[in-house]
């Protein structure tokens, strides 16, 4: 059980720590700086809209644009700073830094017709309605909070003198000091102050969840508005893939070539002289034990080369994956060091490229459940629904795989994601690990 | 014949010393890296030295840096690059001057006479070029159209002198007089406009320059 002390530190910190204080600054920053933004966008759409027909309004307009789009930096960066709030670079269809080869006037078309600016612009437009709510929840949760907090003694200060006559015969004129009155209840005196005191500090502790709260929203726009829209996003997320898939594809040739270069052929230049030099030493009339022991040797040769060119088959693609996932899986599993249980249920048989990968990537992860993990028994259930195949391989190893940092998960997640599929592991440590495979099945 | 081997690969360094003894060539010395190479060609002064392009430990290019150095060192001692594939590219500094340099492919030792054959030129100072070696300059070769002017008879000798056979090896070759190999190559001479009296080393360097640049 936490000790209240500690409770009460956690409290603090939460209240007042860096992160809630930063946020504070962001929610008081914020409000004028989206009103400024609000006015300015708002006349240069008024000036440049009624321009239009102008030449001159154009400009007001793409100069408004650019304003917006410079603003949405700002506000990133702002968010990036006190809220850690992570929003990637738009993407900018004109590469807005220099002026290119079109000339000026395409240039300033470009920046017209760019949907990110005039993203932005609406961004700017709306972020004083979400940035309002920041701004109360500031006032509201740490002014007020720290204001009633600190009221006992505050009053000192802080009242108001209130002159009443009482009585009609004699009459009485009292002043009285009234900092709090609320209703006609006066919480100035003992014990009634303990009460604005707790509220402060109920308001002083609920104010970083205010915040969060009223901040949520606002956080919401500025994502939406000022990130990459879900085109470039994709268009993200394809590029990286696929120049993962063609780094695979070179290296995957080189390791071949290696391997057929070093291994086999060389295997077999040794193979063919030793051939010659049996004939020579069968010329010469050499001993016979001389002779086989030349011959054993190019066989040892020649069965090594066999042995070097079905692994390396079987490392391109095996044979057995041409009769389906079932039955390679199967293989893999009687192959496999550890004892497999093995469910598959697929409806349709996937294509080429997600049978192999699934394929690759069971055997990798039973590789991994024997190396690593030193499990004693796997499980591997491939299912297939909903368009997707999902490929899950279970093991009682001691768990704590991690994706990242140099384990063989993060080139599993990369192949995969080049088919736009997920890769997902659960390893606790002490096992047992879970990793989930799920590949598109049309 | 005294030569010493240098070859990484125990296997294929064992089956060529037992094929060398069997042809009466006395093997000084086999290494299986570049400073041991260095070290028993000063020690035994072999007339050849064979040498894997590829040593450890980089397995990139010890071979043709040792080469360059017994070269140096050691310049009445004949140099045998061996290689799995073509590399010109790492034996080029040591193409510049054939005398008493050969280059040949692994798989050459399958015909161990002809192997026994080319260790006896570089020993004597020729030079001896794998017909693959040669084939690719001439498929290389694309610039020079003269050599499309060549009958095929004279494009074979010139193949034959790239490599470098004397006269008397290619009229053997083609079981022709020798007189008539001298005739065509004062063809191929003439039609290439290669300087005519160029003998041995120089009539290579000559060819192969020519192949190259296509001057």
């Amino acid at each position: 059980m936490p000790s209240l002390r500690s409770r009460l530190r956690t409290r603090a910190t939460a209240t007042f720590g860096r992160p809630a204080l930063a946020a504070v600054l962001y929610g008081v920053i914020a409000l004028p700086l989206a009103l400024v933004g609000f006015f300015l966008t708002l006349v240069g759409l008024a000036f440049g809209g009624a321009l239009s027909v102008t030449t001159l309004g154009l400009w007001l307009l793409a100069a408004t644009v650019r304003g917006a789009l410079a603003l949405g930096a700002l506000q990133r960066g702002l968010a990036r700073r006190l809220l850690g709030l992570e929003i990637e670079q738009p993407g900018v269809e004109d590469g807005g830094t220099g002026i290119g080869a079109g000339g000026i006037l395409s240039w300033r078309r470009g920046i017209l017709l760019d949907r990110t600016g005039w993203r932005a612009v609406g961004c700017v437009l709306l972020t004083p309605f979400t940035a309002v709510f920041a701004y109360a929840a500031v006032v509201i949760g740490y002014v007020y909070g720290a204001l009633f907090t600190l009221h006992p003694l505050l009053k000192r200060w802080n009242y108001n003198t209130v002159h009443t006559t009482e009585g009609t015969t004699h009459p009485v004129s009292t002043d009285r000091h009234v900092s709090l009155e609320f209703f006609g209840y006066q919480l100035d005196s003992w014990p009634r102050w303990l009460i604005p005191f707790t509220a402060g500090l109920l308001l002083l502790a609920v104010a970083p969840l205010l915040l969060r709260y009223a901040l949520g929203p606002h956080r919401a726009l500025l994502t939406v508005l000022l990130g990459p829209d879900a085109a470039t996003r994709r268009i993200r997320t394809l590029e990286e893939t696929r120049a993962r898939a063609v780094d695979d594809a070179a290296a995957t040739l080189r390791r071949i070539e290696r391997d057929l270069h070093d291994g086999t052929q060389a295997r077999l230049v040794a193979l063919a002289m030793h051939l010659t030099l049996i004939r020579e030493l069968v010329t010469a009339g050499a001993e016979p034990a001389r002779v086989l022991t030349a011959v054993d040797t190019a066989q040892g040769n020649a069965t090594q080369a066999i042995t070097d060119l079905r692994h390396l088959v079987k490392g391109i693609h095996p044979p057995v994956l041409d009769e389906g996932l079932h039955a390679a899986l199967t293989t893999l599993a009687a192959d496999s060091a550890l004892p497999v249980a093995l469910t598959t249920d697929v409806g349709t048989r996937p294509t080429p490229a997600v049978e192999t990968i699934a394929y690759f990537c069971a055997a990798e992860l039973l590789a991994n459940a024997t190396k690593h993990a030193h499990a004693t028994a796997a499980a591997v259930d491939v299912t297939a629904r909903d368009g997707v195949l999902r490929l899950r391989v279970t093991d009682d190893g001691r768990g704590g795989a991690v994706i990242g940092a140099g384990s063989g998960l993060t080139g599993l997640l990369a192949r995969v994601r080049t088919v736009d599929g997920t890769l997902t592991c659960d390893s606790p440590h002490g096992g047992p690990t879970v990793v989930t495979v799920d590949l598109p099945h049309t | 014949m005294r030569v010493v081997i240098a070859e990484d690969s125990a296997l294929l360094r064992d089956g060529l010393v037992q094929l060398l003894q069997l042809r009466d060539v006395e093997v000084a010395a086999a290494v299986g890296d570049a400073e041991a190479l260095l070290t028993a060609v000063a020690a035994h002064t072999p007339d050849v030295a064979v040498v894997d392009i590829r040593l450890p430990p980089t397995q990139t290019d010890e071979g043709v840096r040792a080469a360059v150095q017994l070269r140096d060192r050691h310049p009445e001692t004949g140099v045998l690059l061996f290689s799995q594939y073509v590399e010109t590219a790492h034996a080029a500094q040591l193409l510049g001057n054939p005398a008493g340099f050969g280059y040949l492919l692994k798989e050459r030792v399958v015909d161990i006479g002809e192997f026994v054959g080319a260790l006896e030129r570089v020993a004597a100072g020729g030079t001896a070029l794998d017909p693959e070696v040669v084939a690719q300059l001439f498929g290389a070769a694309r610039r020079s159209t003269a050599l499309d002017t060549l009958t095929p008879r004279e494009r074979e000798v010139l193949a034959l002198m790239a490599e470098g056979r004397t006269n008397h090896a290619i009229a053997t070759a083609f079981t022709v007089s020798e007189r008539a190999v001298e005739k065509h190559v004062a063809n191929i001479f003439a039609k290439l406009d290669l300087p005519p009296s160029e003998t041995g080393n120089r009539r290579v360097l000559a060819v192969l320059r020519h192949l190259e640049t296509g001057r």
